[in-house]
């Protein structure tokens, strides 16, 4: 009994999603969705291209990776015997390193002074200032070429050398040149002689 | 460099070396992980261990971060995996790899990981730091942690003072103090660049480990080979182990961490290890205070996921659920810490408040889709950073759709969208979103790399068993 009904049902079932049964007057889209081969096909081409667009990813990236590494592993040789105090140099350049160095001498690892921006706009010179001043804490004061005749960061400025318990030094720290120490003393002289600016 | 100071930045790494291999000698799952993926575990927990406990210490009861210290918290598990190494008295041979057909894969991969990293660890050696983020941010305030010794330098507990994003976490400069500290160098001595560095093959072995344990060698040995081919995680001076960011770190602790919780039946120890790199994470880098929790949460979810067998996988609830509970308890230990020590930072979001607004998220969560997408993908086909490696993925990830198809995929899939979603968020409520994409999208990318490239192994898996035109050393 049981088989006789799953065979009727088999039997309703292929009559009802047969292919015959199906509009062949329907679109090419309908076509093809319901044709396995082609989708096969598709697939298939779609693995293919995926596979081959991998390897040229692979095969281009071998240069450049080469290149990065060849570069790091031959100047190996001519860096031999360099000091970690040669390779600052090296990258800072020795007129930066001098002027980091007074200034480091100059304030305390302890100490603190007021950093003053010399460039037009963020070039993170300040950034690298600090960092090779550290752990000497900073009082960031501004933008030297924001301040011109009586604004708000000259007045700003003016406040911070002028307050007893500052930092004595004031760092400006160049974007292309090495970091400049004045005396905060000095700094408001200058000021007081350029009637208020800098 | 002259050798002593090479010696020195090698001395470094050992520093967080030892104490991980004697972490891994204690804990039976790591113990039993294959050598490659045993080596990066050890390498992670050495430094989440070392640095996690001075961090704690430094805060809690003002322990100086100085060489006793420093050497006193590597020395415990060092101390500990000997006893343990003694005890067993035997050597627990690691599982042998199958003849599974993809050495060739593996060794060319191999050969390449080696190459760039050894590569890395000579540049790292020669060179001083010059990339933005690290001298902005976090060498310097590894400067100021140095300079006092404490985790509550002036420069971050006083307001006032020029500091970049003070409440960023301070995991990754309290190693860089450790390294400098035991290795008595100058304040301005690059000797930690070499730890940056070995989180490259550390990232490397953890893609091939773990694409080797769920889609085979041969798929994992040409996904490492192209992990290891991809500028940005190994060369770029913007968030790669050339660098000092701390992004590389967090998406091998978040990575590491996650994998772990996703096998079916995770030991105890397992789970502790889990959590003690999910607690890391978050000691990290701000966005491990979100990944952390999401590693979690889907581990927890794993079993709950629709699919195959879905009945024995939720009866495995039961023998999960310990393994996650000690998973759960560092890493929360790791958010309480931060949340404590950031309690003494009195600026701590003003960086943060400076540069977004909450105002924006609607209608710009939408709106701000095509320019972001836009901004996005010029970033990921920059020839420099990615090569061609972005427009390659999609496809075989759409071609080899049948591979995505296995229980860890969709788990996989949401753990690596959560460092993009995170990213996404910052650029919608940014005032300057073409800014944040271009100086943050490839990093978001860098610390989803683990899960998507696991991911992207499965899917390769599945192209190269149906490819049949391809020789069969290439196959599977």
């Amino acid at each position: 009994m049981l088989c006789h009904y799953a065979a009727t049902m088999r039997h309703i079932g292929s009559a009802l999603y047969s292919r015959e049964r199906r509009p062949l007057t329907g679109s090419l889209f309908s076509f093809l969705i319901h044709n396995a081969t082609v989708l096969t096909f598709a697939g298939s081409v779609l693995r293919t291209v995926a596979l081959a667009l991998l390897a040229v990813s692979l095969l281009a990236a071998l240069p450049l990776a080469a290149l990065r590494v060849g570069r790091r592993l031959v100047e190996v040789v001519p860096l031999a015997g360099e000091t970690a105090r040669g390779a600052h140099v090296r990258m800072l350049g020795a007129a930066a390193m001098e002027a980091l160095d007074s200034i480091r001498r100059a304030i305390p690892p302890g100490g603190d002074y007021l950093l003053l921006d010399g460039g037009e706009e963020l070039q993170g010179a300040t950034y690298w200032v600090r960092f090779e001043l550290a752990p000497r804490r900073a009082r960031y004061v501004g933008r030297l070429s924001e301040m011109s005749g009586q604004t708000g960061p000259l007045r700003e400025l003016r406040q911070a050398l002028s307050r007893p318990d500052g930092p004595r030094w004031v760092v400006v720290a160049l974007p292309h040149d090495p970091a400049v120490l004045i005396d905060r003393g000095e700094l408001l002289r200058r000021m007081d002689a350029n009637h208020g600016s800098l | 460099m002259v050798p002593s100071e090479a010696l020195a930045g090698l001395g470094g790494v050992a520093l967080f070396a030892a104490p991980g291999a004697g972490l891994a000698e204690i804990l039976p799952g790591i113990r039993e992980m294959p050598t490659g993926r045993r080596l990066a575990y050890a390498w992670l927990l050495g430094v989440a261990w070392t640095a996690g406990w001075l961090y704690a210490l430094s805060h809690w009861l003002a322990v100086p971060l100085r060489t006793p210290a420093i050497l006193g918290a590597a020395a415990v598990p060092v101390l500990a995996g000997g006893v343990s190494w003694l005890r067993r008295r035997k050597i627990v041979r690691p599982p042998q790899p199958s003849r599974e057909r993809g050495r060739l894969a593996g060794r060319i991969a191999l050969a390449a990981g080696a190459l760039i990293s050894l590569a890395l660890v000579c540049d790292a050696l020669d060179n001083p730091l010059t990339d933005w983020d690290g001298r902005m941010t976090w060498s310097a305030q590894a400067r100021y942690v140095r300079g006092e010794g404490t985790v509550h330098p002036a420069a971050l507990t006083q307001a006032g003072w020029y500091v970049s994003h003070p409440w960023y976490p301070l995991l990754m400069p309290v190693a860089q103090v450790a390294v400098l500290e035991v290795t008595h160098a100058e304040p301005d001595h690059h000797a930690f660049r070499p730890m940056y560095a070995v989180f490259f093959p550390v990232w490397l072995l953890l893609i091939h480990g773990w694409a080797v344990a769920l889609a085979g060698r041969t798929a994992a040995g040409w996904t490492a080979l192209c992990a290891s081919l991809l500028s940005f995680p190994a060369f770029a001076g913007s968030g790669g182990a050339a660098s000092a960011y701390s992004d590389l770190p967090l998406a091998c602790f978040f990575g590491a961490g996650l994998l772990l919780l996703l096998t079916p039946r995770p030991r105890l120890s397992a789970g502790l290890a889990a959590g003690i790199l999910l607690g890391a994470a978050v000691l990290t880098k701000a966005e491990g205070e979100i990944l952390a929790p999401v590693a979690l949460g889907l581990a927890v979810a794993y079993p709950w996921i629709p699919g195959r067998r879905t009945m024995v996988w939720r009866r495995l609830w039961g023998r999960r659920r310990r393994a996650l509970a000690l998973a759960a308890l560092p890493a929360a230990l790791g958010v309480v810490l931060l949340l404590s020590w950031r309690a003494v930072v009195p600026e701590s979001f003003e960086s943060f408040e400076q540069a977004t607004s909450w105002s924006l998220l609607w209608p710009g969560l939408f709106t701000r889709i095509p320019r972001l997408a836009w901004d996005a993908r010029g970033q990921m086909v920059s020839f420099l950073d990615w090569g061609i490696f972005w427009s390659a993925a999609p496809l075989v990830l759409i071609a080899g759709w049948r591979g995505l198809k296995r229980r860890p995929a969709f788990p996989l899939l949401l753990a690596a969208a959560a460092p993009l979603g995170v990213g996404w968020l910052y650029a919608t409520i940014s005032l300057k979103p073409d800014f944040v994409v271009m100086t943050t999208w490839n990093r978001f990318l860098l610390q989803a790399s683990v899960p998507l490239l696991v991911l992207f192994a499965f899917a390769l898996r599945d192209l190269l068993r149906r490819a049949r035109w391809l020789p069969g050393a290439l196959r599977p």
